[in-house]
């Protein structure tokens, strides 16, 4: 089975072999907890998110109709990732007015400096921004696959990357002390 | 003329057999076989779909004595000829077992070819050695006193032999399966990709644990001599599957490929 | 091309992706002019930063929790799977999202105090759920005709803080029967954990007087010793007189015999 592509895989988990998940979980699973990883630096939330990305393979086997994918298990991902992002929203909500004091404590700021600079800018984008670019540079997906991912076509991806690019070095570099 | 050809026929068959001195078994439909012998298996990835067992030269058979058994059937207290090579062959669902009904005396070891996606389960007995190379699915070995020598595997693998010496040299390491091998007074000399991913155990009891990777030993607790289970405890490159590697009195040797 | 022009293509320019001639006039371009050689330097360094940046590994549990989830739904395979979304808060849809907006204004606080009580629960049930599992897998493991699978569910074992008797049964039944030595070693190892319970100690001391593996029974005594378990005195003393005992097996028994007196 080791020898299947991405889709073959798909098509055996499909016609209801989900011993082939096992290898698309070997294949997938770094780079997806990789893509929430720079989204949320959170371990337990984003090991939680992988898996959910793979509980949904599972759950929607019959709607994979071949296609790459890549780009089909990205959007999973993607979907998965602003359901969570809507939740973290609510929550922060209620968690704004119980904390009013806001201060940070130690370990907050300790975590603050293991993160990059690099990573600090990214933080500042919009994260819709802020998924491009870690699908392009950190997931090294090509423009052409974020397109068909995100439902846009490969010129606008690509210009869009390259400006948010220019925006984070301008970021970039004025806050580098 | 045609019991001359017949007869020709036969004569052709029979020289074709002795020369070979093979023995083919389809593996359609089988995921597992397994080897019982007392003297030593060699093993290597063979192109077909097939069982092939070869090279097991009788010592004590010399031309002779083969005339005198000609046109009989040899026979075997322990189980039934089938193959005509002293080997026993049965089915059991999707696992052929390979009876070798020799004695170690009479057989100084044979070769065996395996597609190399096939589960093996080789016993050799209380004398014999054992040879893997290029096998890449399940392994599991036993031997008493003969050592273990296998190359171009993948785990998982389940090793153990009481007195002999247990080398291994890994491709890359499946991470499905743990790979644990065991002996009690030989040594465990295994060769493994410096990036694999891995939890390790290394544990010799009175022997020594050798090793040119650089990790942190978590300190086991306690200091009793006796009571300390001197196991030493480690992730390489973050974890992954488990690598159990133990000697009872010998050393513990893990090296960098 | 312009200064915004070349800005535009730097990237492109940085992947190596132009044509040559496109190349071949950036490269001029920058020679020339200084604010450009600049963006060139600083978009260059801000790539290279991405590059550098580490791959993030997962740790061990999401391969366990995948695993769990993929025996639980493959258990569930002769079902037939709907297609529709579950239903779950995670995944409640815009026109849902928007509709509890509107209950917010009247139900809030109380809304935020139920959910909270409410997803306590759920984790409560959830934590519950998933120590089930996980003694059901491991269950079905131990038994499998694969040695390293057997083990596999045997090292489950660490993770269990309190495993119930069915657990602890199935590991000694591996411990003194299983065929294969490494399997028995590891059972051995792994109850070594659990030897708060008497009938964990009791099957070790039994297995000094079954096991003829000299490499569990050095393990095997280890433990005991460990424990302080005077009621191994005995058969360990009975493999003294065992002529088939090699010596350091009988080495391993003098030193643990005089650690226990």
């Amino acid at each position: 089975m080791k020898q299947l592509s991405d889709e073959e895989l798909m098509q055996t988990v499909s016609e209801g072999n989900l011993d082939a998940m096992t290898y698309i979980f070997e294949r997938y699973n770094v780079r997806l907890y990789n893509f929430y990883y720079q989204m949320v630096k959170d371990v337990a939330i984003c090991e939680d998110l992988t898996q959910n990305v793979f509980l949904k393979v599972i759950k929607y086997k019959h709607s994979y109709k071949g296609g790459k994918f890549a780009s089909w298990i990205f959007k999973i991902a993607r979907n998965l990732f602003y359901d969570h992002y809507q939740e973290q929203k609510k929550t922060q909500a209620f968690e704004d007015i119980d904390d009013v004091t806001g201060e940070l404590d130690e370990e907050t700021i300790e975590k603050e400096e293991e993160v990059s600079h690099l990573m600090r800018v990214l933080n500042n984008l919009n994260e819709k921004d802020k998924e491009l670019i870690v699908m392009n540079r950190i997931n090294g997906i090509k423009y052409e696959q974020i397109a068909e991912i995100v439902g846009s076509n490969t010129t606008a991806v690509k210009t869009k990357i390259h400006r948010i690019v220019q925006k984070l070095r301008t970021n970039y570099f004025e806050t580098l002390a | 003329m045609k019991t001359l050809k017949i007869t020709l026929f036969l004569f052709l068959c029979t020289f074709i057999a002795q020369a070979q001195e093979t023995y083919k078994h389809s593996l359609s439909g089988i995921k597992k076989v397994k080897f019982y012998t007392d003297t030593s298996i060699d093993l290597t990835v063979g192109s077909s779909n097939e069982l092939v067992i070869s090279g097991s030269k009788n010592s004590y058979q010399n031309k002779s004595r083969k005339e005198k058994s000609k046109g009989l059937k040899a026979l075997y207290s322990n189980g039934n000829d089938n193959t005509g090579k002293g080997f026993e062959v049965t089915k059991d669902g999707g696992t052929l077992i390979v009876k070798d009904l020799e004695s170690f005396m009479k057989r100084s070891g044979f070769k065996v070819q395996l597609p190399k996606g096939i589960d093996v389960y080789l016993n050799a007995g209380n004398l014999g050695h054992v040879k893997v190379d290029g096998i890449t699915s399940e392994i599991e070995i036993k031997t008493n006193i003969g050592d273990i020598d296998l190359v171009n595997i993948n785990g998982p693998a389940t090793v153990s032999t009481n007195t002999g010496t247990i080398t291994a040299v890994f491709s890359t390491i499946n991470q499905s399966n743990p790979i644990s091998f065991s002996t009690a007074t030989g040594d465990v000399d295994v060769s493994i990709a410096s990036n694999t991913k891995a939890n390790l155990s290394l544990k010799s009891t009175i022997g020594t644990v050798y090793t040119d990777f650089n990790f942190k030993v978590k300190k086991s607790k306690g200091l009793s001599p006796v009571g300390n289970p001197r196991k030493i405890s480690t992730e390489l490159n973050n974890g992954g599957v488990l690598i159990s590697l133990k000697s009872t009195t010998g050393n513990v040797y893990l090296r960098k490929k | 091309m312009n200064c915004t022009d070349i800005e535009n293509k730097l990237v492109d320019y940085i992947d190596g992706v132009l044509s040559e001639n496109e190349t071949k006039t950036i490269n001029k371009h920058i020679e020339s002019c200084s604010s450009c050689k600049n963006v060139f330097n600083e978009t260059n360094e801000l790539i290279n930063a991405f590059t550098n940046e580490t791959v993030a590994q997962p740790t061990s549990n999401l391969k366990t929790s995948f695993e769990e989830m993929l025996a639980q739904e493959k258990k569930k395979q002769p079902k037939v799977i709907a297609l529709q979304p579950a239903k779950r808060n995670s995944y409640k849809s815009v026109l849902q999202i928007a509709a509890s907006v509107a209950i917010l204004f009247t139900g809030y606080l109380l809304g935020g105090y139920q959910e909270s009580q409410n997803s306590q629960k759920e984790i409560a049930t959830y934590q519950t759920e998933q120590k089930q599992l996980k003694e059901n897998m491991l269950l079905a493991m131990i038994d499998n005709s694969s040695p390293s699978t057997r083990i596999k569910a045997v090292n489950y074992t660490e993770e269990l803080t309190t495993p119930d008797t069915k657990i602890l049964e199935a590991l000694i039944d591996r411990m003194h029967n299983d065929s294969n030595s490494n399997v028995r070693l590891s059972a051995a190892e792994a109850l070594s954990k659990f030897t708060d319970s008497e009938l964990v100690k009791t099957s070790l001391i039994q297995t000094l007087t079954t096991e003829k593996n000299p490499s569990i029974q050095v393990e095997v005594i280890q433990i005991l010793v460990q424990i302080q378990e005077k009621r191994a005195l005995d058969p360990m003393k009975k493999i003294l007189e065992q002529p088939e005992a090699p010596d350091y097996l009988k080495t391993q028994v003098n030193i643990g015999i005089a650690q226990l007196i």
